[in-house]
């Protein structure tokens, strides 16, 4: 897919780990690395809106569009 | 619990159906003697029947196959997935395959040509079924991917 997930990015940036976002956003491991991987076919508002409050960040930090060859 | 109760009772009518085939497997020859007997046809058709039949037996026991494993399923309750539409399209392919076995069979023994309708339909249900299926197991996965 054109959308490439920055979330591991922003992870590292904020020196957070996958298991304490789950816990802060209340969703399990499994869906955070689904999302994590790129394998999502869509993410809900309130999902979006709880990483970006507890990541401190923009939807736009954690989504990046790439052009295919 | 209903629904459970009925894929039970379709699990096990069709180890009964397959039980069946296989023992006609080895009677057919033999009732379809008696029933010149009863009902006489003439060689020509008796002989075309029974080779009908040995040509669709192969086709309906994957048939039945392909129904017990989509039943074991159901029973698992892993119903919207893949296999399983898998599963109903090869069961497609059976029903449109004894279909058109029948056609030439159906020349020497005209009342066949019910069984070849009936089953060309049925095929067509199927597909509809499968088609159906299919976008049953997308939305689910769509929803499944949803974060």
């Amino acid at each position: 897919m054109a959308i490439v997930v920055n979330l591991d990015v922003m992870l590292a940036k904020r020196k957070m780990t996958s298991q304490e976002l789950a816990n802060r956003v209340g969703m399990t491991q499994a869906n955070l690395s689904i999302l994590k991987t790129g394998k999502a076919r869509a993410v809900r508002m309130s999902t979006m809106d709880a990483i970006c409050r507890e990541l401190d960040c923009q939807p736009g930090d954690l989504f990046e569009y790439v052009k295919e060859e | 619990m209903n629904s459970e109760l009925s894929a039970k009772f379709t699990f096990w009518c069709n180890r009964l159906i397959a039980l069946i085939v296989v023992a006609l497997i080895f009677f057919f020859p033999s009732l379809m003697n008696w029933f010149e007997e009863v009902r006489p046809l003439g060689e020509q058709k008796i002989t075309a029947i029974i080779i009908g039949f040995y040509l669709c037996v192969p086709v309906v026991l994957y048939a039945l196959w392909c129904i017990d494993r989509l039943v074991t399923n159901v029973l698992k309750k892993d119903i919207f997935v893949e296999q399983n539409v898998r599963y109903i399209r090869r069961l497609r392919w059976c029903c449109a395959g004894v279909s058109l076995i029948c056609v030439p069979i159906a020349f020497f023994y005209m009342p066949l040509i019910f069984m070849v309708v009936i089953m060309a339909f049925l095929a067509l249900v199927i597909s509809l079924v499968k088609n159906v299926m299919a976008a049953a197991v997308e939305i689910r996965e769509e929803n499944e991917f949803t974060i």
